[in-house]
């Protein structure tokens, strides 16, 4: 009861005619940064903050907000249509959503990304709008400890984004974790492996390997002949799913919010982990896994519903204590402060039209957002039709304009040009590039908290374990060892049954 | 589907012409550099100071670009190597233009030497406070807490290398005892680990700590001015305390060595004016910053005598990355 008049506080705040116009310029900004590849939210935020500067601080916040989240509307359309995933929550759209696209079913793919987005930002801002406090205690207990344990459990699962070869998926996962390693020591600050490069000290950007081994690694492998699209479907209506569509998609959308909601809440690291979890959960259930690669609509449904899920519940630390968990969040702390407004865990009560204002713009966005982008849909499915000629140097183009604005670097260019390079060779070597992405993210974060958790045990490696002090990290590594006994076995059953046949 | 197309396109022009209205001019934008990633203070000062640089210079179009990379040093080499025209400076604070020279030992640039001073723009200190699981409500009940319990004395920071970093060594060696280093990736991250009870004391810049003493989640127990903190005037500073230790931090705007000082002067005197305006004044104590607006000159003096403040921290701190 009591969550409802605050909810209707919120919406009596978000509803007034100039929130819901800044709300409106929020989600289409987010949604064409989001379309956009390379260009993300932060420095667009960054961009428009002086705006804000005279406008009252709920309506610049829901402006904010809207950027931030119509940006996870947007980041599938290019991963969907061109192979070119814009955002690091994406990459597994890419997987089977282009495939789809190649199919002709690019309006299929898209109308279940936006569904799958829309179902999920509902409910994880019902979520926020139900538990924020507890939630936000729940993301308190996580520790170096439960971090690692958690991107253990992340590397377990990672072997099952492949759909070929178990060996050469753990090749890859190895390969994103080494070149993880690279850059500053973040406890000694000594430089590794970046060869006397200073644009190396800070490691490879993501962004930049993500769109190089992806995107133009896409570009390159089709320029060796051009592979048949099929015609596309453009009309509005036949881009409605049928029922037996509609029927695959509920339950992955169901799972890949509650997952995405779950993950998103934990600062760094957690809202990429969650389209990743989702992947690999549906990859996992699934009747036939093999369908998985090559179209499988649940592929777009989880991993899309759980980004947009994760993109809520990650306001959850700011709204609830001034925390902010990535770099869009710290940002909107400035926005505020800039107004004279301290967040902190007294925001809650001390400006409640603020909190709750925020929180029911989030869901009047994400309505906006649909009903926006599927209309949309059947310009974007023309982009199909462009001959490559015109397509790709268009593509390249905006790409290094994405890149460079990242930490306005030429040098990021250069890698991004490298690993397209590195993303034809493995995409001849029948390699996947996705496990290779998410080594190189949970590499970073794996050694950054296995270090933490070693310095403030000192030394001492049970505190993975302890189930006392740290449970939750205690059954993380347990399901991480049942995960990870559970995709050998069938290899370690073969080859018994080979010896036996000798 | 054509309407909404248009309707885009409306709303996109609106937003452009609303963020940066002298992207109409076609003269040449002065740049401000800052050398870190967007969010945060400072990323926010650097576009509060860009606004007020733009309305003091008529309407001249100013942008802030972060250059980031290498802790700050790719940003400031930039700045050393643009021309020395007025149109590139640069906004940092006090580490990567008056410590680094100490930290790194081939830097390749001398940040007293290759910078001209134009203002400093406002100043901040570090608190040290403590998580839910240390009882501490003084300083020295903290050091009596460290010294029983060596295998839990941690500090965390914003980072390896951040001040916070050497000036909780000071304290550890003005305290006699011994706190492990625990570098984070900013002040929110160790904030989250202060706040959960997964470290026990964290040293960051005191406004970062603010809300979340003020809500009773964790307590300042000192502030590293010579003087308290207006930010929580109940806290005693480490002087007070019986800690001989004092250690603040800066913003301040810089140019190519070579600048003319005439558009240093009309820069510094622009941006002194406007730091000092009260509505600023009182924005800046929001972000935990307090105005000072100060000439070339003495901008000059206080770099020199605080890059000399900081040389034995770092040294004590055992921290060198060979580069």
């Amino acid at each position: 009861m009591e969550t409802l008049a605050h909810l209707a506080v919120g919406f009596e705040h978000a509803l007034t005619l100039q929130n819901l116009g800044f709300c409106f310029i929020g989600v289409l900004v987010g949604t064409m940064v989001g379309v956009l590849p390379g260009l993300g939210p932060v420095p667009t935020i960054a961009m428009l903050l002086p705006v804000t500067f005279g406008v009252p601080p709920t309506s610049a916040l829901i402006m904010l907000a809207g950027i931030y989240y119509g940006a996870q509307y947007g980041g599938s359309t290019t991963a969907i249509l061109l192979n070119l995933p814009g955002e690091a929550s994406s990459v597994v759209t890419a997987i089977d959503g282009h495939q789809l696209a190649r199919q002709g079913k690019a309006g299929l793919a898209l109308f279940t990304a936006a569904i799958g987005s829309f179902f999920a930002g509902t409910m994880a801002t019902f979520l926020i709008a139900a538990f924020a406090p507890a939630l936000a205690e729940f993301a308190l207990r996580f520790g170096p400890a439960e971090y690692f344990s958690l991107m253990v459990l992340g590397l377990a699962a990672s072997v099952a984004l492949a759909h070929g070869s178990v060996l050469k998926a753990i090749a890859m996962v190895v390969l994103g974790l080494l070149l993880g390693t690279v850059g500053q020591d973040i406890y000694t600050g000594t430089p590794r492996f970046n060869f006397g490069l200073e644009q190396l000290v800070d490691g490879f950007n993501f962004v930049a390997i993500a769109m190089g081994v992806f995107g133009i690694g896409e570009v390159v492998r089709n320029l060796e002949n051009e592979r048949t699209r099929s015609a596309v479907a453009s009309r509005v209506r036949d881009l409605i799913p049928s029922r037996d569509e509609v029927k695959a998609i509920v339950a992955p959308i169901l799972r890949g919010t509650a997952l995405g909601s779950m993950l998103g809440i934990l600062p760094g690291g957690g809202a990429i982990l969650g389209s990743f979890a989702a992947y690999s959960v549906e990859r996992r259930i699934a009747k036939d896994p093999q369908r998985f690669g090559k179209g499988a609509i649940e592929g777009v449904a989880a991993p899309e519903s759980a980004n947009n899920a994760g993109a809520q519940t990650s306001f959850i630390p700011m709204l609830t204590l001034g925390i902010p968990s990535n770099a869009v969040m710290a940002l909107m702390v400035g926005a505020l402060l800039i107004n004279g407004i301290v967040p902190g865990p007294n925001l809650m009560t001390e400006r409640p039209e603020l909190f709750w204002g925020v929180i029911a713009s989030m869901w009047i966005g994400n309505l906006m957002l649909v009903i926006l982008n599927l209309p949309l849909i059947s310009i974007w499915v023309k982009f199909m039709a462009i001959p490559y000629r015109v397509l790709y140097p268009g593509v390249v183009a905006v790409c290094c304009i994405g890149v460079f604005s990242l930490g306005s670097s030429s040098f990021d260019v250069y890698v991004m040009a490298a690993f397209g390079v590195l993303g034809y060779v493995l995409v001849k070597l029948d390699c996947e590039p996705a496990p290779f992405l998410l080594g190189f993210v949970i590499g970073r974060l794996l050694e950054e908290h296995l270090r933490r958790a070693m310095l403030l045990s000192r030394g001492d490696p049970s505190v993975f374990v302890d189930i006392y002090d740290h449970p939750i990290s205690a059954v993380l590594i347990v399901v991480s060892a049942a995960a990870l006994i559970l995709v050998c076995w069938p290899a370690i059953g073969k080859r018994r049954e080979e010896a036996f046949r000798e | 589907m054509r309407r909404h197309f248009l309707l885009s396109l409306a709303a996109a022009a609106l937003v452009a012409a609303n963020a940066a209205p002298a992207w109409a001019q076609l003269e040449q934008p002065i740049k401000i550099v800052f050398p870190y990633s967007a969010g945060g203070i400072g990323d926010a000062l650097a576009r509060l100071l860009g606004e007020n640089l733009r309305a003091g210079l008529n309407g001249q179009s100013v942008v802030v670009e972060n250059v980031t990379g290498a802790a700050g040093r790719t940003g400031v080499r930039t700045v050393i190597n643009a021309a020395p025209d007025g149109k590139t400076i640069l906004l940092s604070p006090i580490a990567a233009v008056a410590v680094h020279n100490h930290v790194y030992k081939n830097l390749g640039y001398d940040p007293l030497t290759d910078l001209a001073p134009i203002s400093q723009v406002a100043e901040f200190e570090f608190g040290i406070a403590v998580g839910p699981n240390v009882p501490a409500k003084t300083l020295d009940e903290l050091v009596k807490w460290a010294k029983a319990n060596p295998d839990k004395a941690s500090y965390g920071s914003p980072g390896a290398g951040a001040l916070p970093h050497f000036f909780g060594v000071l304290f550890g060696k003005a305290a006699g005892i011994d706190l492990v280093h625990i570098g984070y990736k900013g002040s929110a991250s160790a904030l989250t680990d202060l706040v959960g009870g997964q470290i026990p004391i964290v040293v960051t810049t005191t406004s970062d700590l603010l809300a979340q003493h003020k809500a009773g989640k964790i307590r300042i127990l000192a502030t590293s001015d010579s003087k308290r903190s207006p930010l929580v005037p109940e806290v005693p500073t480490f002087k007070e305390s019986g800690y001989d230790i004092v250690g603040t931090s800066w913003y301040a705007v810089f140019a190519p060595a070579k600048t003319p000082a005439d558009i240093r002067e009309k820069y510094s005197k622009i941006l002194a004016a406007a730091v000092k305006r009260p509505e600023i004044k009182e924005k800046f104590l929001t972000m935990g910053l307090y105005a000072t607006g100060t000439t070339p000159e003495e901008l000059g003096k206080i770099q020199k005598q605080d890059s000399a403040h900081w040389a034995p921290a770092v040294k004590a701190s055992g921290f060198s990355p060979n580069q």
